[in-house]
């Protein structure tokens, strides 16, 4: 008697694992079986974002920094509310560093923007509206992937921290709400090697304020590095041009600033510069056409 | 050529605290706020990324003819702003407002040109802020 109760129990356990294992995958799957009229009724209802979107603003360092190296005589830019002990970090890496020029942006070396930075583009950036994802391309290049299907983030134990960290997204109306976390650590922001902690967690409220003009509302909230939220807008310009093209910038065809004793320095044409229009790049690398 | 070049002279050089901010790069450290207009003739154009240089030959105030980087935005940067592969050719008389090196060596940030035609082009497309 004792036995079979106990295979009851063990029957039920299972049913019930399986019915719960099946509702969750089919809830996690859901959008992945989208059906092709779905997503033409979901993307009917969405708003046009197309068309090639340039920042209106500045970025999140230059031309506002507090003794900006591209603009000494900029006034203070906004200023992340760092907690005292990163506050004091952050200054002394910019006595130390950055004023000394010997900070590098690893922009400058091909590394892509990461989160929040792509969204503050000196170039074009573009927005693909799909019904189950957005993309957010930028021509420097970098990528954002915005899942829109109702998924949640993954487990934390398959979460990837990443420079673009991982987003979900939903629509309140023609607003793009981006929850976006797992980004990682330690990634600069700015030219002045500006970094949030790993915890970082951003929500973003993107919507077009006109035929023109698309704004993103950014709230970073960093428990590690900050003392209260940090809230930066940022505006985007259409592109007139109906036939303006994107360009990435991802080749160093024309590199004059060579790292000396850990400064970057500048090669002028009076120096001796020559630019060669032929050379393949990377210039380092043996390919066919260098042959 | 250079006797050519040197019939040339620099139109003006004037210095003023500007608020227009510098190119958004990486090399934006090596330059002043300082805008320098420089007149001469180009003897090279390279439209590349990251960044496009416009090699030019510049009079100074002693007659002597000194070889000018100038360091512009990317090439889609501008054509954006009515940039064109055709805009300069070697030869070509320009007058360029830059921003200058601030170690005082002939490099600059480029923020406008003025072309044989009389047209003028700035430094990228400027959006209207709204």
């Amino acid at each position: 008697m004792r036995t079979r109760c106990k295979k009851k129990n063990i029957t039920t356990f299972g049913w019930v694992t399986a019915l719960l294992t099946a509702f969750w995958w089919s809830w996690n799957t859901f959008a992945a079986e989208m059906s092709p009229e779905e997503k033409i009724e979901i993307f009917a209802t969405l708003p046009d974002w197309s068309g090639i979107w340039l920042g209106t603003g500045t970025l999140f360092d230059q031309s506002q920094g507090q003794r900006n190296p591209n603009n000494i005589t900029a006034k203070p830019r906004n200023h992340p509310p760092f907690n005292s002990e990163w506050e004091a970090r952050y200054q002394k890496f910019l006595e130390e560093v950055v004023w000394e020029g010997r900070y590098i942006d690893p922009l400058s070396f091909g590394y892509g923007l990461g989160v929040p930075r792509i969204m503050a583009p000196a170039r074009g950036l573009q927005f693909v509206v799909r019904p189950e994802q957005v993309w957010i391309i930028h021509e420097r290049p970098d990528a954002r992937y915005i899942y829109t299907d109702g998924r949640n983030h993954p487990h934390e134990d398959l979460l990837l921290p990443t420079m673009e960290g991982h987003s979900i997204g939903h629509w309140e109306g023609d607003t793009l709400v981006i929850d976006t976390v797992a980004v990682k650590g330690g990634i600069a922001l700015d030219r002045t090697g500006m970094v949030f902690s790993g915890e970082a967690h951003f929500v973003e409220r993107i919507r077009k304020i006109n035929d023109t003009t698309l704004e993103d509302q950014i709230t970073i909230e960093d428990p590690v590095a900050f003392t209260e939220p940090w809230v930066v807008t940022r505006r985007y310009h259409k592109l007139e041009d109906p036939e303006a093209y994107m360009a990435n910038v991802k080749a160093v065809e024309n590199d004059r600033n060579p790292v000396v004793d850990g400064k970057v320095t500048m090669m002028l044409g009076a120096e001796g510069f020559e630019f060669d229009p032929d050379a393949v790049y990377p210039p380092n690398v043996a390919a066919f056409g260098s042959m | 050529m250079m006797k050519i070049l040197n019939q040339f002279t620099l139109l003006s050089a004037w210095i003023a605290v500007a608020s227009t901010p510098t190119l958004a790069h990486h090399s934006g450290q090596f330059f002043t706020d300082e805008t320098v207009t420089l007149t001469g003739v180009v003897k090279e154009m390279q439209l590349t990324n990251p960044h496009s240089w416009l090699e030019m030959m510049v009079p100074n105030v002693d007659g002597e003819v000194v070889q000018w980087s100038i360091e512009m935005s990317t090439p889609i940067q501008l054509f954006r702003a009515g940039w064109t592969r055709a805009t300069v050719k070697p030869g070509d008389k320009v007058t360029v407002v830059v921003h200058p090196m601030r170690d005082g060596r002939p490099g600059a940030a480029y923020v406008s040109i003025a072309l044989p035609d009389g047209s003028t082009l700035s430094q990228r497309f400027t959006a209207n802020p709204p």
